[in-house]
């Protein structure tokens, strides 16, 4: 009996905002202008929305750091094109080569430049348990990013394999810049990975850091999530890059996030305990404090629906 | 004269309202055909005696909640209905309470974005109906194999009681099973036949609770939701699926 797996289908968390439109007529353009957020630091700030035909999928943050006799690149970004795009970007600032690239985790908006990425004959550093997640999902996935953003954006997206794993701390030498990559694992995914630059101090969290918008748990353990904010607040950055959101220069604006997982996992196993349906759970108003973060009435939803889900073969702990 | 005026024009103004709540506030162009088709010759009461809660927006739709709450003086209904318009199947569910119940919750396919009504029926004949529409982002929940399943003995019945706010007793169960639609194809273009569980039975130690007539609209493994006024000591569900197989759960008899 054919079971086509579609577990991952939540993980398109950022997936939900409108209904494709028509397919634009002109050739799509990421238009990539990066910021330079500390020395020969940069962002590439992605849009606090959905996955949209407008955005191309350009809803997370990517960047590059330049040393002396290379660059690193962070997040080749949701498709082939932005990956090329990223890479002409960094020509356009360094004429020094693109040593590797690291990719944060496997989520589509992070990961599905991989491809494009390797081709260019870049080596491509991912988390094993996250390589794994994307050759398992990643098919499905990219079919759901077509049907959102459209297939003039995603023309050419393959997915692809990194490279390199990276199971423990990893220090990459830029020529006098020297950047550490740190597995951070089993919260916002099983396969997270940030990066550190010694020299500016500017840290690269990846999704382990939202701000400014809801939270995506489809692979999410939120107690051990919780366990790494807290890590990272205590970490000696001097700048944070997020996953999504501007730039953190205050521990303390990691603490919404903090607790919203920490009311998202709350409410959930209430409502599982108390034997609700998600549809009933779902009715219930969002605290104040949240609803100014963006895509949350989506967000919580959908975490909320993938949170029951999981509870079905693994119930929670009664509190 | 003028009192007779204000007599009619408060009793033109009144029957407005009335024909008002029988215009379906969903605006479906589909509404009189299904109304024929699942509820007969009934009066249709657009009211709010049904609160229905489902999600506004779903990703992908193989197994989408609902729970329908009878709300006011909704005791003593006689049948019951669950219809999801743009689906190839559109009849959920079809239960027949022997008690009062007062909420019903089940797991259900939506094809695409859709309106969905829970449908009740009184002793005066009255539909009492609630609408709401689902947006579905992925398309397919009925025509699409279903995602991988969990393992589980095909008929298994896992079931669970709960005490709820209000005094209510809430009976929560799931039953193992593909829900075959008929309508998906596996990737070698190979169809999957229709095969569901049919019909279901539920008696507690006061007796008959309701019985349940299903569709493979209903999602693989649905879980299902009866609220009942009183407490069950011992519950017994019996399922029968189209192949005629019988599947059967007790619950622990009750320590004296």
């Amino acid at each position: 009996m054919a079971r086509r797996h579609l577990a991952g289908v939540f993980l398109l968390s950022l997936a939900v905002g409108f209904l494709p439109g028509a397919v634009r007529a002109e050739a799509p353009d990421y238009h990539l202008a990066p910021e330079a957020v500390a020395d020969g630091v940069y962002v590439l700030w992605g849009a606090q929305d959905a996955l949209t035909p407008e955005n191309g999928g350009a809803i997370a943050n990517s960047g590059f750091i330049v040393g002396d006799e290379a660059v690193l690149a962070i997040d080749p970004g949701p498709t082939a094109l932005f990956a090329q795009q990223l890479l002409d970007t960094i020509r356009g600032v360094t004429e020094l080569p693109v040593k590797e690239a690291v990719v944060t985790h496997h989520h589509p908006d992070h990961a599905f430049g991989i491809e494009a990425t390797v081709e260019a004959g870049i080596p491509v550093l991912m988390h094993p348990a996250a390589a794994k997640l994307l050759a398992r999902e990643g098919e499905t996935l990219l079919g759901f990013m077509t049907e959102l953003v459209g297939e003039a954006w995603t023309a050419g997206t393959r997915i692809g394999a990194p490279t390199l794993a990276v199971e423990t701390p990893q220090t990459i030498d830029l020529g006098g810049r020297a950047i550490t990559v740190t597995p951070m694992t089993g919260g916002h995914t099983p396969g997270d990975l940030i990066v550190f630059d010694e020299k500016t101090r500017t840290l690269f969290a990846g999704d382990l850091v939202f701000i400014g918008r809801a939270a995506t748990v489809p692979h999410a353990d939120i107690p051990t999530w919780r366990a790494h904010v807290a890590a990272l607040k205590a970490m000696n950055w001097r700048e944070l890059v997020p996953g999504h959101g501007p730039l953190v220069n205050d521990p303390a604006m990691l603490d919404t996030l903090d607790a919203y997982l920490a009311y998202l996992d709350d409410f959930a196993r209430t409502a599982w305990n108390r034997g609700d349906s998600p549809a009933e759970a779902l009715m219930e108003p969002l605290p104040e404090r949240f609803r100014g973060l963006a895509q949350v009435d989506v967000e919580f939803q959908r975490s909320l629906l993938s949170l029951f889900e999981r509870f079905e073969t693994h119930p929670p702990e009664p509190r | 004269m003028l009192a007779r005026l204000a007599i009619g024009l408060s009793a033109l103004l009144w029957m407005t309202a009335a024909q008002a709540q029988q215009a379906d506030p969903m605006k479906s162009e589909m509404w009189e055909t299904i109304r024929a088709e699942h509820l007969g010759g009934g009066t249709i009461a657009f009211d709010d005696s049904i609160r229905l809660m489902m999600p506004e927006r779903v990703e992908t739709a193989f197994s989408v909640p609902m729970v329908a709450k009878f709300v006011g003086d909704l005791h003593d209904v006689e049948e019951f209905v669950v219809i999801a318009e743009n689906n190839p199947i559109q009849g959920v569910i079809r239960m027949t309470p022997y008690r009062p119940i007062e909420s019903v919750g089940l797991d259900m396919r939506l094809e695409q974005s859709t309106p969905v009504r829970a449908a009740a029926r009184t002793p005066d004949g009255v539909w009492h109906v609630a609408s709401t529409f689902v947006t579905v982002m992925t398309q397919g929940g009925c025509s699409t194999p279903n995602p991988e399943g969990g393992a589980s003995e095909l008929g298994a019945i896992a079931a669970k009681t709960f005490d709820r706010v209000g005094g209510a007793s809430r009976l929560k169960f799931k039953i193992n099973h593909p829900m075959d639609t008929g309508f998906a194809t596996q990737d070698d273009g190979t169809p999957i036949p229709a095969y569901y569980i049919e019909s279901m039975t539920i008696t507690d130690d006061h007796g008959p609770v309701a019985d349940l007539h299903t569709s493979a609209a209903m999602a693989s493994d649905p879980t299902i939701i009866l609220d009942l006024p009183e407490r069950q000591q011992s519950v017994k569900i019996d399922a029968r699926d189209s192949k005629g197989l019988l599947f059967e759960f007790t619950s622990n008899p009750p320590t004296m």
